[in-house]
């Protein structure tokens, strides 16, 4: 699996371009996304770390203000360590809970037949794929007391007025993290499906004969580390989703929560840019955002590189 | 611990929750049936009207409520006989009293226009607030109806509105609304392009075309002219005109104008006569020896319309049908009266036939009738202004899904014959709801009792009974229970009723009928049912509210109108198969070419150079056409500016201002966007002398309420000058709405100040129903305001800083946060949905509930008014006491960036679009296409003015408007609103300490006021 690096000797420009125009079909072919990507994703990415370093106010130029976002950030701003503290706990607890429902769920839906797999799979993917389904949760625990849960409470008298589910602070960071495992079983999931599949049946028997006594052990010493590569694309998914929360909370809370209760970086972010025109700021907000993600995926990847060891 | 455990238990519930959902569904049927009532009674601006039921109409009366219908009062008098004689008087006789703008005209004045001069001398001029009494001298006991002789003069161009008293005393509740419609017909213009002989033939209108040959359609103009009214209700619940039954002797008649200013020339006591059945008609037809026509059929095209009842009926384009006249694949040709738009009660068509023989004749229609399914439309006929037989009076339109072509006929189906004289002859038709007036009729007195039934027990349960208590309805409430038999039976009758009339046996039109009377039956027979069932039965009365509105609409579309020989062959309603396969074809590829989204642009009159300008537009694709028709009809036809009109969604104008790519003028942007911009320098101050715009500046401002300029406005704090980057467009405030009938029930008066609204609450409380006060700042800024208060105040630099320390801030905001935790107010709450069943009969919402409710609540129609809100008793420098009841405004802006080439033009633009005419075309458009519901709340007061408010209303909304105040906008003033309402949050879920919350979070709001101005001052 691994790839050791050879070193080979050193080429002159002309050799360069020798092996380019020798290999220029696959250059071609990977063209197209790499000249997306670069322009889509790359470019914005270097511009906005850029622009973290700059006053910008998105109608007129930006000034060159140095470290001053940063020094703000970290040493004046309350409010983002409070989206530090929020967006940590969402991380920590919805990213590797909804990873490892993924995972579960994927494993029981292995074992029934095709058809049923089918129905199933189709049944706890939907609310990610339906966009807004998690507004349910809105009618859900309206704050008016012809709100379903609030009628029901009432009606059973273990309340006396209706709660405000979603701008009290009490309830607000439990129901969030509740509605986003509801919606987490996305891409990662069908990808552990796909992954599932892809195991032989042949490397079970194998594993049979050399004395693998119950599931858990040929799901440690077999499954597993023959799906390494779902499991890497699916911790990264869920961990990106995990810092990815924003509009979904948004959608449940409003903008700003109350007492920012659910403020994640992502908010505090849509905050500055958004709200205050303060886009240099927003930007340094990002970066740093794009830099803890960046860190948590690489140890994600070197813990998982452990899995079947 | 204590919180997750909390959680866990919720959490349990909603699991439980879901497997209970069928019985607590219906629960949120009642929150959220709000939003799925569609407005679909446009150009029914009947509204809202003044409904004391006593003599005396000044404001002590409001609280002595009593609804008295009509159908009441004809059944306490149906033993009595109509009248013989006609009692006839002109209305410059017989002056009882009248108020001092009612004059009498006579053809000397000036004032009076050249055709109403006719019966002048001895006519009366009423304007909109009038009043005047007339005394009468009947020789009998009898029931009389009312005719008068009117001339509709100019106003705003809404059905002129009275209401009559008899002898000081409202005689029944309907009469306070009586409708003196005005007529309108639909002017060609001189451009427009010359019909062809083939198409005169058919009888086509003809229409302006655009640059793309598309039909623009015809404006509408109103026909002054004298008409003879029987008085009659506006509902369209009575076929017949109001009876009043007087005793012999002398008796006063009193008009009071409710909106709309008329002439009056005489008033008639008589009885109309009856009319004849078909069968007498044809033995008549027989004895004047008048024969079958024979003269070649003439057609008139639908949209070809002499005159019409009201302004939103206009000629509207079908293309799903290949055989529509005049036909078109591609380019707009109107060719129809839509049913949509012909269906309210009242409304009716008038086409004119030029007949080559005189004879009989039949009556050929091409229509649209298919929205009732199982059922018939109703439609009255008119031959040269009479109605011919009974017959005629409910001609039936039946169901299907296409176009079908019928001559009219009986109900019993057979095809009915009519004299037309030898020239021109008149047809019009008129809606009606025929057989099914009476039993809508029922169904509203049933479930007006109905929902004083829910009221009642309501007052005992409270809105969440306790299922498992034993209320004891039958020893405390008997009557209502009574009541609620009565009335379930009476609807069970009416279910058999609407059966045998329609024929329809699946049920569709009756279903919510049966689910309502078995929840009665269960309730009434099982009384301790009543606590477990009210959720559904207040849902269920809901879907009969919104079955009356359907009922109360017969819509009917035509497509053209023929007068043929008796016994002639019928068109084929459509096409065949291929012809019209190959209609869609065409169809399809058209949509590749046609530029649908420029429809309406006319080449523009300007000679020579034109001032371009580009105008953004963030609000819907209606009203989006509509601007764009004015600025085509009016603008561009009258100055050389040209406007490139766009649709863009909101979310581009900001990306797009940073890209350079914005446009000149920007409408319809939200009350602190003009600030935001400007603080940044993306838009123009418009207070500039280097705009030219000093000359009219102060001009265009004064159109609009002082309070509505305060969030455009900013003062530099280094430089003190102040400037003004945004024109308000529309504003709007909170009033305080409340419910007559009950209020008179409960003996309450409409509260004057706070200390009447918590007596009110109170009260309220104890009867289990409840004050909506929004929880928003609207409600704070209204305290804060009325005690002399302010959000923010100046420190010595000069820089805005929160005001929110002072104690006067401190105490409005207890006193607003108390509304929820002392007084027991909601916080979330659907309030016309509530309002409407009376569980909250009194609150603050935005005027424009208005609207909506006169929509979507038809069984309360008449029972609530609105009020100026609730204030603080203040002594002025002449040591009078007033109220002062300010309030909180706010709307939407018109924006002129700074990238504009030509500010002048842009701003030229801007003083057009909010001028009174402009803004009053754009709101009457808005009304006729989207409702009544849609009513506009323009920004300019001499608009509001001119819009359909009825005079009391506008009154009332006037005087609040005059007493608007607004919150400014400063760099960084979003925090305010969003720490008051965290604080308000606070307080309201945990009970912090109001006074606290709110200082802890002062220090944050002014750091963040302070920080943003500092940015802006070291640019």
């Amino acid at each position: 699996m691994k790839f050791k690096k050879e070193k080979g000797p050193k080429l002159t420009t002309r050799e360069v371009c020798t092996k380019i125009w020798n290999d220029r079909t696959a250059y071609l072919m990977s063209a197209p996304y790499v000249i997306l990507f670069t322009i889509f994703t790359v470019v914005p990415v270097v511009i906005s770390m850029f622009f973290s370093f700059t006053y910008f106010n998105m109608l007129e130029a930006p000034q060159f203000i140095g470290l001053e976002n940063y020094i703000r950030l970290f040493l004046k701003d309350d409010i983002f360590l409070i989206a530090i503290r929020n967006t940590v706990i969402l991380a920590a607890i919805t990213g590797p809970v909804g990873y490892l429902l993924c995972f579960f769920f994927a494993w029981g839906i292995n074992e029934f037949s095709p058809k049923i797999r089918a129905i199933i799979t189709l049944f706890f993917y939907a609310p990610s794929i339906s966009g807004n389904a998690f507004l349910i949760f809105t009618l859900l625990f309206n704050s008016d007391s012809y709100g379903l849960v609030n009628a029901y409470l009432l009606k059973l008298g273990l309340i006396s007025s209706p709660i405000l589910f979603f701008q009290d602070t009490k309830y607000m960071m439990p129901l969030v993290i509740v509605v986003i495992l509801w919606t987490s079983l996305g891409t990662s999931f069908l990808s552990f499906i796909a992954g599932f599949q892809g195991v032989d049946r042949s490397y079970y028997e194998a594993a049979a004969v050399d004395g693998v006594r119950n599931r858990w052990q040929e799901l440690w010493f077999v499954t597993l580390p023959l799906m390494k590569e779902s499991l890497m694309f699916s911790a990264i998914m869920s961990i990106t989703g995990a810092f990815n929360v924003g509009p979904t909370v948004t959608g449940l809370v409003g903008f700003p929560s109350n007492g920012y209760a659910v403020h994640t970086i992502m908010h505090h972010l849509e905050d500055y840019g958004g709200q205050r025109f303060e886009m240099g700021y927003a930007s340094a907000i990002a970066t740093v955002l794009f830099i803890v993600m960046i860190s948590v995926n690489v140890v994600i990847q070197k813990i998982i590189r452990k899995v079947g060891q | 611990m204590n919180r997750f455990l909390r959680c866990l238990a919720i959490l349990l519930a909603v699991c439980t929750l879901f497997s209970v959902m069928g019985t607590v569904g219906a629960v949120s049927d009642g929150s959220t049936s709000a939003s799925s009532v569609s407005s679909t009674t446009d150009g029914n601006t009947a509204g809202n009207t003044n409904t004391e039921g006593t003599a005396n109409s000044d404001d002590d009366s409001e609280t002595a409520f009593t609804k008295f219908k009509y159908s009441d009062y004809l059944k306490e008098y149906s033993n009595i006989q109509k009248t013989k004689n006609e009692i006839v008087w002109g209305a410059a006789q017989n002056i009882v009293s009248k108020s001092d703008d009612v004059k009498v005209v006579t053809d000397a004045d000036k004032d009076l226009p050249e055709d109403a001069k006719q019966y002048a001398g001895m006519t009366v001029s009423t304007t909109e607030s009038s009043k005047i009494e007339w005394s009468v001298t009947v020789p009998e006991d009898a029931l009389y109806t009312l005719n008068v002789l009117y001339y509709n003069v100019k106003g705003k161009d809404s059905d002129a509105e009275r209401a009559i008293y008899v002898d000081g005393k409202a005689p029944f509740t309907e009469a306070l609304a009586t409708v003196f419609p005005r007529v309108w017909k639909d002017v060609a213009s001189e451009e427009a392009k010359p019909l062809t002989d083939e198409e005169l033939k058919l009888g086509y209108a003809s229409f302006v075309r655009d640059v793309h040959d598309n039909d623009i359609r015809n404006e509408s103009n109103e026909i002054h002219r004298w008409t003879y009214l029987d008085c009659r209700d506006n509902s369209g619940l009575y076929e017949d005109p109001f009876v009043f039954y007087l005793t012999a002797g002398t008796h006063t008649i009193r008009f009071e104008s409710q909106r709309e200013p008329i002439y009056i020339n005489s008033l008639k006591l008589y009885t109309p006569e009856t009319l004849i059945s078909y069968a007498d008609l044809l033995k008549e037809y027989e004895s004047k020896g008048y024969k079958n026509g024979t003269a070649a059929s003439v057609r008139v095209q639908a949209e070809n319309l002499s005159s019409k009842s009201s302004a939103t009926i206009y000629a509207e384009y079908d293309r799903g049908s290949s055989k529509m006249q005049p036909y078109s694949f591609d380019v707009i040709r109107l060719n129809q009266i839509a049913s949509s738009k012909f269906t309210s009660p009242y409304q009716w068509v008038e086409w004119t036939f030029d007949v080559e023989e005189a004879g009989l004749y039949e009556i050929v229609t091409r229509f649209q009738q298919n929205t009732r399914d199982g059922a018939f439309c109703n439609r009255t006929l008119y031959i040269n202004g009479e109605v011919p037989c009974e017959e005629a009076k409910h001609v039936r339109f039946n169901y299907d899904d296409t176009w079908q072509v019928a001559a009219l006929a009986t109900p019993a189906g057979e095809t009915m014959k009519f004299y037309l004289n030898k020239g021109e002859n008149t047809v019009r038709l008129q809606v009606t709801l025929g057989e099914l007036s009476p039993i809508v009729d029922r169904v509203d007195t049933a479930i007006f009792n109905l929902n004083e039934c829910y009221r009642k027990i309501l007052m005992i349960t409270g809105s969440v009974p306790d299922t498992y208590r034993d209320y004891q309805f039958q020893k405390i409430i008997p009557d209502v229970l009574e009541l609620m038999e009565t009335s379930g039976e009476e609807l069970k009758k009416v279910i058999t009723d609407i059966r045998a009339l329609t024929g329809e046996k699946s049920g569709s039109f009756t279903s919510s009928f049966v689910t309502l009377t078995n929840d009665i039956d269960t309730m009434t027979k099982n009384p301790r049912q009543i606590a477990k069932r009210l959720s559904n039965f207040k849902a269920n009365l809901g879907t009969i509210s919104t079955w009356i509105l359907d009922a109360t609409s017969q819509p009917v579309g035509f497509d053209w109108i023929q007068v043929s020989p008796v016994d002639s062959e019928l068109e084929k309603p459509e096409n065949g198969f291929f012809k019209d396969m190959w209609h869609q074809v065409r169809m399809f590829i058209a949509s590749f070419y046609m530029d649908y989204d420029d429809v309406g642009r006319r080449p523009s009159k300007a000679q020579g150079k034109t001032r371009d300008i580009t105008v953004w537009v963030t609000t819907s694709l209606d009203q989006s056409q509509i601007l764009r028709r004015l600025i085509d009809n009016s603008l561009s036809q009258t100055s050389d500016l040209k406007v490139d009109l766009k649709l863009v969604s909101a979310a581009t104008v900001l990306p797009s201002i940073a890209a350079g790519m914005g446009p000149d003028v920007i409408l319809g942007v939200g009350n602190s966007e003009p600030i935001n911009y400007a603080i940044r320098g993306a838009v123009i101050n418009l207070d500039d002398r280097n705009l030219n715009t000093k000359e009219n500046f102060d001009d265009v401002m004064s159109r609009f309420a002082e309070a509505a300029i305060i969030p455009y406005k900013y003062q530099d704090p280094k430089t003190k000058v102040v400037s003004t980057y945004g024109v308000p467009e529309t504003y709007s405030f909170s009033m305080l709405f409340y419910r007559k009938d009950i209020l008179a029930e409960l003996e309450m008066k409409v509260p004057k100040t706070w200390q009447d609204v918590y007596d009110c609450i109170v009260k309220l409380n104890m009867n289990s129903m409840l004050f909506g006060v929004t929880a928003t700042m609207d409600t704070y800024a209204a305290l804060l305001y009325q005690q002399g208060g302010a959000f923010y105040e100046r420190n010595e630099q000069g820089l805005y800083e929160s005001a929110l320390d002072t104690p006067v801030a401190i105490k409005c905001f207890e006193q607003w946060t108390e509304f929820y935790s002392a007084y027991g107010s909601p916080i979330t709450f659907d309030f016309p949905n509530r309002f409407r069943t009376g569980e909250m009969p009194m609150g603050i919402a935005n005027y424009s509930t208005y609207n909506q409710l006169s929509v979507f609540a038809p069984e309360i129609k008449g029972l609530w008014g609105f009020e100026v809100l609730p204030g603080i008793e203040k002594v002025d420098e002449n040591g009078k006491t007033y109220i002062d009841s300010t309030t909180m405004g706010g709307g939407t802006a018109s924006v002129i960036l700074s990238s504009t080439k030509n500010a002048k033009a842009a701003w030229d633009f801007l003083d057009w679009w909010t001028s009174a005419d402009i803004q009053v075309a754009y709101g009457l458009e808005m009304e006729s296409i989207l409702g009544t519901a849609a009513r506009y709340a323009t920004a300019n007061k001499e608009a509001l003015a001119r819009l359909p408010w009825s005079t009391e209303d506008y009154n009332k909304i006037s005087e609040q408007w005059d007493k608007t105040s607004a919150l400014p906008e400063v760099p960084g003033s979003y925090m305010l609103s969003r720490y008051v309402n965290f604080a308000f949050l606070a307080v309201a879920n945990e009970g912090k300490d109001p006074g606290e919350e709110l200082l802890d979070y002062v220090v944050m709001i002014n750091d963040e006021l302070e920080r943003k101005q500092q940015e802006f001052i070291n640019q």
